[in-house]
């Protein structure tokens, strides 16, 4: 044993059959970065009063009293708040990360050093990505996990392949993202889902902020981040006005640059008008535009014939979910020279003598070139984890096999957690208008099809 | 100046030329006297053949000890040489080690490696089917077994502060060193460094 490892120690887990290989208690990539990941936790908590509030209501009652919950979801400051306040509610929490390539490698360690055990660190390979979800399956005392949370949908899959001896005693998931949520779906319609699931990503109080007003703030910080340039008088070309589009267009044209949207849906091109935007092609915008973001979830919306066309050292980045927006390959492949300025930012000579700059290689500008969404914003997203997993975990046979949204009550209820934060003060109705509008003064407050 | 060259170039083979060059070549066993003067210090000489009258055996004397003087300068010189031929030989050895070293650690520095690596912990080489060798944060045991590792295992290395290497098998030899240089580094007294040998009981 070396000296290394032996300060680890190890512990070992039976199970029944099934005997899994003595596991570490944790594994990071430096358990010296704990004090600055605490640091870090700490800052983040001042900024998450949603789930600070969840601590303060349920921590004496401890209502997730029993439960063992896996998560599977970036290993982030932010996340060690939502991982603290699910062990301050009464569960035990194992983690690892559902990327390989975004722990915070000091959050971690501050979990880590707190004695939850996390397997997570900066640049996993797949199979220890799959490794790591591995060993938050079952606990130090030998029971396997009763509920799960997921982001992206790789531990519910593993659990229900792979670990399937394990499905019966699972109370359900609860769903962070859009494509672990597609991917529900899919298997509810397969008749393969075998646990009640939580949709957490179409919660208002999710989509409807993580979406716009994330990236309203961390879309300019990536740009600012990566080439230093001057918003003002710019002429910036957003590519979708859905809420990330919305959110893009606003930013930009808060810092004076004037913004030309493009769209594909009637509805959303009027709402861009109808906020004083120009609307247009990419084929007419790609001459006049300085800067392009794209938002669509489409992909091939900026081409090599787009590119030919753009003024000297224009600036292309892609803040959609998948790297398929902005052609990288037509640069790769056709530019006559490329520079990397520095990481994430690339200067490619077109052969017409100009040169365009693309960001983080087209994949998310705001999470290549800068912090990606503040606290604040996740603090909306997890305090929806966190009720979700309350539901699960405290109503037993209400849910069955599918797929279910939070109620309209608990969306109402996340946001509620927010407003002390930041000094709002909400108007209560009266009994008599109350029942002028036949909503109760406690709410909900909208029916289900509202669109806020 | 060619000769000299070449003399390097041979020195660099063979490290030691024991032949030395015929100039410096000692000398063997003839007996040389000193030169006559035969008027020394202007006084002339009765009869220069007569001061200088000997007994013939003392010239047999006089180069048997000039024989023994010269095995004895040639055992002295070649014990020398043979101290300085062994040290080359161990600096020769030494360099080979440190090149050895630097390809070791240089080739361990370009294997693949997805995460920031921090000097002072352990480091696990895999080689996937691909050929690519890789660094992994995981041990063989932590994947339960050698037979349960997804890819071929090479070896555990500890990255040093230096960014040398240390196999896993030298690890306590490399340990016991740097904690006797950090006594020394850290201690105001000369503290004596005894490498390789056990601690007196």
């Amino acid at each position: 044993m070396t000296p290394v490892l032996s300060v680890l120690g190890v512990f070992r887990v039976h199970l029944g059959k099934a005997s899994m290989a003595s596991k570490p208690p944790y594994k990071v990539a430096d358990i010296g970065l704990k004090d600055a990941g605490r640091k870090g936790i700490i800052l983040a908590e001042n900024e998450m009063p949603g789930l600070m509030s969840l601590r303060k209501k349920y921590g004496p009652s401890k209502p997730l009293k029993g439960a063992k919950i896996a998560g599977c979801l970036h290993m982030t400051v932010q996340t060690a708040v939502l991982i603290e306040t699910l062990v301050e509610l009464g569960a035990e929490v194992q983690w690892s990360s559902c990327n390989i390539f975004s722990t915070q490698d000091h959050a971690a360690a501050a979990i880590a050093a707190s004695g939850i055990p996390v397997y997570a660190w900066k640049g996993e390979t797949d199979e220890e990505y799959i490794w790591c979800i591995e060993q938050t399956l079952v606990f130090s005392d030998g029971k396997p996990l009763n509920m799960i949370l997921d982001d992206g949908g790789d531990l519910t899959n593993l659990v229900h392949t792979k670990y399937s001896e394990f499905l019966p005693g699972i109370k359900g998931v609860s769903e962070e993202t859009t494509t672990g949520v597609h991917n529900l779906y899919k298997m509810m319609k397969a008749g393969t889902l075998k646990i009640p699931a939580f949709n957490v990503n179409d919660s208002v109080t999710k989509s409807k902020f993580d979406n716009l007003y994330g990236c309203r703030e961390s879309l300019v910080d990536g740009i600012k981040r990566a080439t230093d340039i001057m918003l003002a008088g710019k002429v910036a070309v957003v590519a979708g006005y859905g809420d990330v589009g919305k959110g893009c267009a606003q930013a930009l044209r808060a810092f004076g640059a004037r913004v030309i949207i493009t769209e594909i849906d009637p509805i959303n091109a009027l709402q861009a008008a109808m906020e004083g935007y120009q609307v247009t092609t990419m084929e007419e915008a790609s001459s006049i535009g300085q800067i392009y973001v794209t938002t669509t979830g489409c992909k091939d919306i900026i081409r090599g014939e787009h590119f030919v066309k753009m003024p000297n050292d224009a600036i292309v980045c892609n803040i959609g979910h998948f790297d398929c927006e902005v052609q990288a390959r037509w640069l790769e492949e056709n530019a006559k020279a490329k520079v990397n300025i520095k990481p994430q930012v690339d200067r490619y000579l077109l052969a017409n003598g100009r040169n365009i700059i693309l960001l983080a290689e087209g994949r998310l500008v705001n999470l290549g070139c800068a912090m990606g969404h503040p606290s604040f914003v996740m603090s909306n997203s997890f305090t929806n984890q966190v009720l979700a997993q309350i539901e699960l975990w405290t109503k037993p046979g209400q849910y069955h096999v599918g797929v279910y949204m939070l109620p309209k009550k608990l969306d109402e209820e996340v946001a509620a957690l927010h407003l002390e934060h930041l000094g709002v003060k909400l108007t209560r109705l009266t009994s008599d208008q109350s029942a002028y509008l036949g909503v109760d003064a406690d709410g909900p407050y909208k029916p289900d099809h509202y669109r806020y | 100046m060619n000769s000299v060259i070449s003399e390097i170039f041979y020195m660099k083979r063979r490290l030691l030329i024991m032949d030395l060059p015929s100039r410096t070549r000692l000398n063997d066993g003839t007996v040389k006297l000193v030169e006559r003067n035969i008027e020394p210090c202007g006084v002339q000489l009765v009869d220069k053949d007569a001061v200088a009258r000997r007994d013939p055996a003392d010239l047999v004397e006089l180069a048997r000890e000039i024989q023994t003087a010269d095995g004895f300068v040639k055992a002295t010189a070649c014990s020398k040489l043979q101290v300085i031929a062994e040290q080359v030989r161990f600096l020769q050895s030494q360099a080979q080690k440190v090149l050895e070293e630097a390809r070791v650690n240089s080739s361990l520095h370009h294997a693949a490696c997805n995460f920031r690596k921090v000097p002072g912990r352990l480091y696990h080489l895999y080689q996937r089917p691909s050929g690519q060798n890789y660094f992994s944060m995981l041990s063989p045991k932590e994947w339960g077994g050698e037979n349960k590792c997804p890819h071929k295992f090479l070896g555990t290395y500890r990255l040093e502060n230096d960014m040398s290497w240390t196999p896993e098998d030298q690890l306590q030899t490399r340990s016991d060193e740097l904690a006797i240089l950090h006594k020394v580094l850290s201690s105001d007294q000369n503290v004596s460094i005894c490498y390789g040998l056990e601690t007196p009981n």
